[in-house]
């Protein structure tokens, strides 16, 4: 090997920033460039991420120090499966984001925004890479600045004057969030004067801070600003403007990778932070934010029925998604955990596939509306077929990767003696099918079977959306792999115990 | 020790293998497509065939995946019990692949390539739950049944048809949440899915009230497919459908597949033993009564010839539900012969009410004076079925009858003769009227319509088998001697 294995997580920030500078210059030399270049960074970015998660796996944890200092003084990086597992959702869904914008974008933006695109996508990879694997908390805020400020650019990129209100509004919204999230970082570091978290959570235990307020300030502002960011309920009202105006692959990638993100370090914080006996004896934010899920999931998912646009249809079942995720978490056992964290992965795949197929439809047709779906089942067989297999593992049919988050959350609700929780996330599968099947309905069995000649999204295209279509089926069943990286972090992170 | 063998599970995937390859032939080369459709049947019928000589001398044949998580795993068997279910459905696809290439073709049906590849898809996943070597395995296949059965009952694609389809999806993914919600439950309190022969829980594992909680959630969720009331009235709707779908999907496969699984929750995971000592078979048997009886009545009223079958359907199962319940070995092996007995009674039936559709275009029972001088064969399958239904020897319906009320009899409950009585006069009301009307009055149209072979043959093996069934019970490998062989598994010997 060339480089120190130890030096694999850095190279996950550093090629996609620096990336975004060299695409920003070479294209002064060649357009229409960028969209190769992107994609061979992000082909390295995605398979150093799968080197780190073997390494992390094979050989422990990666603690990386930049400036040769020691922390808690040096910016610390570190790497365990699951952020290695992040990283992992995070560069591929944007590896697939590039393959399908090739031909998407091309059509959509003119020259100079297509090159923009590109650099902005780079510059969100490497944010979001940056902001799972910090090791304080700092330089966690410094990722999320990066993700942000590149996310609202590319939900306001799509030229129309909707997408730059919702943008706007996504960005006085995000911004809120990220001064929270400055805010408590403040609050913790007058009081432990210490910004990593290892060190964090010493300092707190050690000076007996479990009682002061300004700990508890500090929990209130974490957890909202990265609520806001990760869409939770009821947080969520930038998310369905926002998508339902913003280009379909960024829809994707920000369903798929940053709002997971939010609720990632939300888990990871709290958790390592503050600890399992705090959050739920102290200050009892799993508590509230468990009844917060329990409720986002109906609402969201009635949200979801009332919805005819498509693209907001499935903004709201994000809210309701992002349930299921927050719900394993305040579960408040491993098992919910681990239930919680897979859902997360599951459903990245699943909803990255879905903006895809709809993309793909858009892109085609221009139709956005479920009532206009009529006949596509003729007219995009391929996508539409993908589209539906996704569906369905939304729905939690198996052998798909729905399925087995559903069996998770329930087992975990069920274990606990938790039983509204197990009812409700029943309840939910049967109202995504209501939303589901009526678009599968009106695509195959709508009629308008007359009309309908084939016409298939180009092959840039099929390529994602069929990739992780498979991948649904294919992690029903081989749901061991992202297990292996999740069960050692949630059984690490519910045992640490530092309240002395 | 279980024999390893891949044959129980290449029989489900012949299944799936074929729906794809339906699919890529298509509508072009339609003799291919419907050539493929018999390949996959006959060659699923001789894979589980060939499994028959070990199985029938006690032995079992198992075929284990890798774990998914521990205890839990795909994995397929061929016991007698599951061997019974699913050479009853291959075999009974292969007939009802006839009557579709007749009745389809009859008829000029649309989209016929989705509906053959739809139909394997359903088989497949018919013998998967058959096969299935515990309660994940079958509830995968279940589910894969519920989705795959859709295009089937909307095949039409009018308002009712999707309508039909709506109420059919919220009754099955409803019950389907019931039984997830069940299997996670015992997953969470024993360990292991795995079926075994005298039932994987003990009174040990939980309290009692939990263990009777978690027997009705189970009973919810397998009581929609098996159409226990009040979860039956999706069954008349989806008779919408194409009527080979009603045939064999209808009156065999899915709605088997639920009474299949209560036999197996009550036999393989609760076990009779602590099913009596829960006292959880006279619930059932009770709930099974009053569908048995609520049914007939309700069929009275009906004139669609098609609805009077569905709700004649849902009666017949409940008499399976029933001999589950009873919990004693002739009740059992009487529910479990009941099964095929059935399928050959009711198949005959509906292929019937197709082939009076295709020939006639008639749909109600008040049109069909006379056609039993119109179309005497087909006439004459019906009234058999009809007969044997209600319970007249030598036919089969007898002899599933005749287990029944023995079942009864060594039970602390002999009182539920009487209803398996009533029920046997409550057929005769049901289908008496319309044998009479067949046979005795004079058609509006004294022309012969001709009726393809493609139908004919179908029904007269239906027939076949209920006679024969009916007169050699006990031959070798007749579904009475298979179910004998079940239960005395699962007492235990």
């Amino acid at each position: 090997m060339l480089l120190n294995q130890n030096q694999l997580p850095i190279l996950l920030v550093l090629i996609p920033l620096f990336g975004a500078y060299l695409a920003a210059i070479s294209v002064l030399f060649k357009k229409k460039i960028n969209n190769i270049l992107s994609l061979i960074l992000l082909s390295l970015s995605f398979f150093l991420s799968l080197l780190t998660a073997n390494h992390v796996l094979t050989s422990g944890d990666i603690s990386y120090h930049t400036a040769g200092l020691q922390p808690p003084f040096a910016i610390e990086i570190v790497v365990d499966p699951l952020s290695a597992l992040m990283t992992i959702i995070i560069t591929s869904l944007s590896l697939l984001t590039v393959i399908y914008s090739r031909e998407f974008i091309r059509k959509e933006l003119s020259d100079k925004r297509e090159s923009y695109y590109y650099i902005l996508v780079l510059l969100l990879t490497g944010g979001l890479n940056w902001f799972v694997i910090a090791g304080d908390i700092f330089n966690m805020f410094v990722g999320l600045e990066i993700l942000s400020i590149s996310s609202y650019s590319l939900i306001a990129i799509a030229q129309n004057k909707e997408a730059i209100a919702s943008a706007y509004q996504y960005l006085l919204m995000g911004s809120i969030g990220s001064s929270f999230f400055l805010l408590g970082t403040g609050y913790l570091y007058i009081m432990t004067g210490t910004l990593n978290f290892a060190d964090l959570a010493i300092r707190i235990a050690q000076l007996g801070l479990f009682n002061s307020e300004a700990i508890f300030a500090s929990t209130a502002f974490i957890v909202t600003g990265l609520s806001i960011k990760g869409a939770i309920f009821p947080l969520h009202v930038w998310m369905p403007d926002a998508y339902s105006k913003a280009l379909a692959p960024i829809c994707a990638l920000s369903s798929g990778a940053i709002i997971e993100a939010a609720v990632y370090a939300l888990i990871r914080i709290t958790l390592t932070v503050y600890g399992i006996e705090f959050i739920t004896e102290i200050v009892p934010v799993k508590t509230i934010l468990l009844w917060l899920a329990g409720i986002a999931i109906i609402i969201g998912s009635l949200y979801a029925i009332s919805q005819s646009n498509i693209k907001r249809m499935l903004a709201y079942s994000s809210v309701s998604q992002m349930g299921y995720i927050v719900m394993g978490y305040g579960i408040g056992t491993q098992l919910g955990l681990s239930a919680g964290i897979l859902h997360l992965f599951n459903h990245s795949i699943m909803k990255a596939c879905l903006f895809f197929a709809v993309g793909a439809i858009a892109y085609k047709t221009g139709k956005t509306d479920l009532y206009e779906y009529e006949g596509m089942g003729d007219k995009m067989p391929v996508t539409m077929m993908f589209f539906s297999l996704a569906a369905i593992s939304m729905v939690g049919i198996p052998p798909t990767n729905g399925f087995i988050s559903k069996f998770y959350l329930v087992w975990a609700s069920a274990s606990s003696t938790r039983w509204i929780f197990a009812a409700i996330i029943l309840v939910s599968s049967l109202l995504n099918a209501i939303y589901f099947f009526r678009i599968i309905n009106k695509a195959y069995f709508g009629g308008g079977h007359e009309e309908a000649s084939r016409d298939e999204a180009p092959y840039t295209m099929l390529v994602p959306i069929g990739v992780l279509a498979i991948s649904c089926v294919v992690f029903g069943l081989a749901f061991n792999i992202p297990l292996s990286l999740i069960e050692p972090v949630a059984e690490k992170l519910m045992t640490l115990s530092l309240i002395i | 020790m279980p024999a390893t063998d891949i044959r129980p599970l290449l029989a489900v995937l012949v299944g799936f293998i074929a729906c794809v390859v339906i699919l890529i032939v298509g509508e072009k080369n339609r003799d291919i497509r419907e050539g493929i459709t018999f390949g996959a049947a006959i060659s699923k019928f001789l894979i589980l065939i060939s499994l028959f000589p070990l199985v029938y001398e006690g032995g079992k044949y198992l075929f284990t995946t890798p774990e998914l998580l521990p205890g839990i795993s795909l994995s397929f068997m061929a016991d007698p019990f599951s061997l019974f279910f699913s050479t009853l459905s291959s075999m009974l696809w292969i007939v009802t692949t006839m009557f579709s290439i007749g009745y389809m073709r009859g008829l000029h049906e649309h989209k016929q390539t989705r509906y053959y590849a739809a139909f394997a898809a359903c088989i497949g996943a018919t013998i998967g739950i058959a096969n299935s070597a515990n309660l994940f395995t079958l509830f995968v296949f279940y589910e894969i049944l519920t989705v795959a059965t859709y295009p089937l009952v909307i095949h039409d694609e009018d308002e009712e048809s999707l309508a039909a389809g709506r109420k059919y999806l919220a009754y099955t993914l409803t019950g389907g949440i019931f039984i997830l919600f069940s299997l996670v439950l015992t997953y969470d309190i024993a360990g292991t899915l795995n079926f075994a022969n005298t039932g994987l829980l003990s009174a040990s594992m939980a309290s009692p009230l939990l263990l009777k909680l978690l027997f009705a959630t189970f009973i919810i969720g397998f009581g929609v497919k098996a159409a226990i009331m009040p979860l039956h009235s999706w069954l008349p709707s989806v008779m919408v459908a194409p009527t080979p779908v009603s045939a064999l999907l209808h009156c065999v496969a899915v709605v088997k597949a639920g009474t299949f699984g209560i036999i197996r929750v009550v036999n393989n995971v609760y076990g009779i033993e602590l099913m009596g000592d829960l006292g959880l078979g006279l619930p059932l048997v009770i709930v099974a009564s009053i569908t048995i009886i609520i049914s007939m009545l309700i069929a009275l009223t009906k004139d669609h010839l098609k609805a009077r079958l569905a709700y004649s359907t849902i009666n017949e199962l409940s008499y399976i539900v029933l001999g589950a319940g009873l919990l004693t070995e002739f009740g059992v092996t009487g529910s479990m012969v009941h099964i095929a007995n059935h399928a050959f009674m009711k198949i005959g039936m509906f292929f019937f009410a197709g082939t009076v559709f295709v020939a006639t275009g008639k749909e109600y029972i008040s049109e069909m004076d006379g056609i039993g001088k119109r179309m005497p064969i087909s006439t004459l399958v019906f009234s058999i079925g009809a007969i044997a239904l209600t319970g007249t020897p030598p036919l089969v319906g007898f002899i599933s009858k005749w287990y029944l009320a023995l079942g009864a009899i060594q039970s602390p409950h002999p009182v539920f003769v009487g209803v398996l009585l009533a029920s046997a006069l409550l057929n005769v009301a049901v289908f008496w009227p319309i044998i009479y009307k067949a046979f005795f009055k004079e058609p509006e149209v004294k022309r012969r319509p001709k009726v393809s072979l493609w139908l004919m043959i179908p029904m007269v093996f239906a027939s076949f088998g209920t006679i024969v069934l009916g007169l050699f019970p006990r031959f070798p490998y007749t579904p009475l001697e298979l179910a004998f062989r079940a239960v005395r598994l699962f007492l235990g010997g």
